[in-house]
C-alpha cells in the first residue's frame, strides 16, 4: 500500500454502508445526522456536542459518546463504521458526562 | 525465550502492544512504548501541554486481573517525584493523588489497586472498569483523556 504523504497512518475503510444514520441524545433530546462510515467517533462527538446541543468546547470536552443502551463508550478514533451491527446502517449514541471518581 | 515458554499473561500482553488499537494511539501521539520487562510496562502518556508523564504499569495475570498504573519517572526509572505528578482541580486532582496508596496507583476504577473496596464503582462507574478484552489501551485511553481535558493544569509544581 502507498505511504501516506502526511506521515500519518493510512486508514482504509471498506463499508457496505454508503452512510450511517445516527442519532445522539442528550438531556431529552435527539439530534440526527449521516456520516460516511470512515468518519471517526470523535468526530461524531464534536459534531454532536457543538452543532447538535450547541455546548461550549469547554463542556464539549466534558462528554462522550456511549452506545445506547450500554456502559461501552467507543475510543475516538475508531471509524463508526465498525460499530454498525449486521443488516443495520445506524448507530445510536448517549451523550454523556464525564463524572468524578469518588468515594 | 522462545515463543513457548512465555507464559500466557506475558503473551497476551505483547499481543496487545502490537495490536492496531495499541499502535493507532501510538501514532496518534497519545502514547509511548519505553520499556517492556514483564511483568512491568513503562509507557509514557502525552498531555495537552506536550508534557509527557510516565506510567509504571503492573501486569502479572495480565488481562484476567486489572492492571496497576504507577506514575513514573522515564528516564530515571523511578517513581514520579509529587512534584511532577499532574495537577488539576476536579477529576485530574482525584484520579492523579500522590497521596493514595503511596503514590503506587491512580484512582480509578480501571486500576488493580484502586477498585480494592469501591465496590460501589462498578455500578457508579461500569464506563471506567477494567476491561480484560481491551486491556491497556483501555487504560491509556482514560488516562489520554484526563491528561488533555480542560481540567488538567500541567504539573503541581509548576
Amino acid at each position: 500500500m502507498p505511504e501516506p504523504g502526511h506521515g500519518h497512518p493510512l486508514r482504509l475503510h471498506v463499508h457496505r454502508c454508503r452512510a450511517i444514520a445516527v442519532a445522539v441524545a442528550f438531556n431529552g433530546e435527539t439530534v440526527n445526522h449521516r456520516f460516511g462510515p470512515g468518519t471517526t467517533v470523535e468526530t461524531v462527538k464534536k459534531w454532536a456536542a457543538l452543532k447538535g446541543f450547541h455546548m461550549t468546547p469547554q463542556d464539549a470536552a466534558e462528554h462522550v459518546l456511549q452506545i445506547s443502551g450500554t456502559t461501552t463508550r467507543p475510543e475516538p478514533d475508531p471509524h463508526i463504521g465498525s460499530l454498525v451491527t449486521a443488516g443495520e446502517c445506524a448507530l445510536r449514541f448517549d451523550l454523556v458526562p464525564l463524572k468524578r471518581v469518588e468515594g | 525465550m522462545s515463543e513457548a515458554l512465555i507464559p500466557p499473561d506475558e503473551r497476551v500482553l505483547r499481543l496487545h502492544l502490537e495490536s492496531g488499537r495499541f499502535r493507532s494511539g501510538a501514532a496518534a501521539g497519545r502514547w509511548r512504548l519505553a520499556a517492556v520487562a514483564f511483568p512491568q510496562v513503562i509507557i509514557g502518556g502525552r498531555a495537552r501541554d506536550g508534557i509527557e508523564c510516565g506510567f509504571r504499569f503492573e501486569c502479572r495475570d495480565y488481562p484476567r486481573t486489572a492492571v496497576a498504573a504507577q506514575p513514573w519517572h522515564i528516564e530515571k526509572n523511578a517513581p514520579l517525584p509529587q512534584d511532577q505528578w499532574p495537577r488539576g482541580q476536579g477529576r485530574v486532582a482525584l484520579a492523579f493523588n500522590p497521596g493514595w496508596k503511596g503514590g503506587a496507583c491512580l484512582y480509578l476504577p480501571c486500576d488493580r489497586l484502586s477498585i480494592e473496596g469501591h465496590d460501589q464503582w462498578r455500578n457508579q462507574h461500569p464506563a471506567l472498569l477494567w476491561d480484560s478484552e481491551k486491556g491497556l489501551c483501555k487504560y491509556l485511553t482514560i488516562i489520554h483523556e484526563l491528561l488533555n481535558c480542560g481540567d488538567y493544569g500541567g504539573r503541581r509544581a509548576a
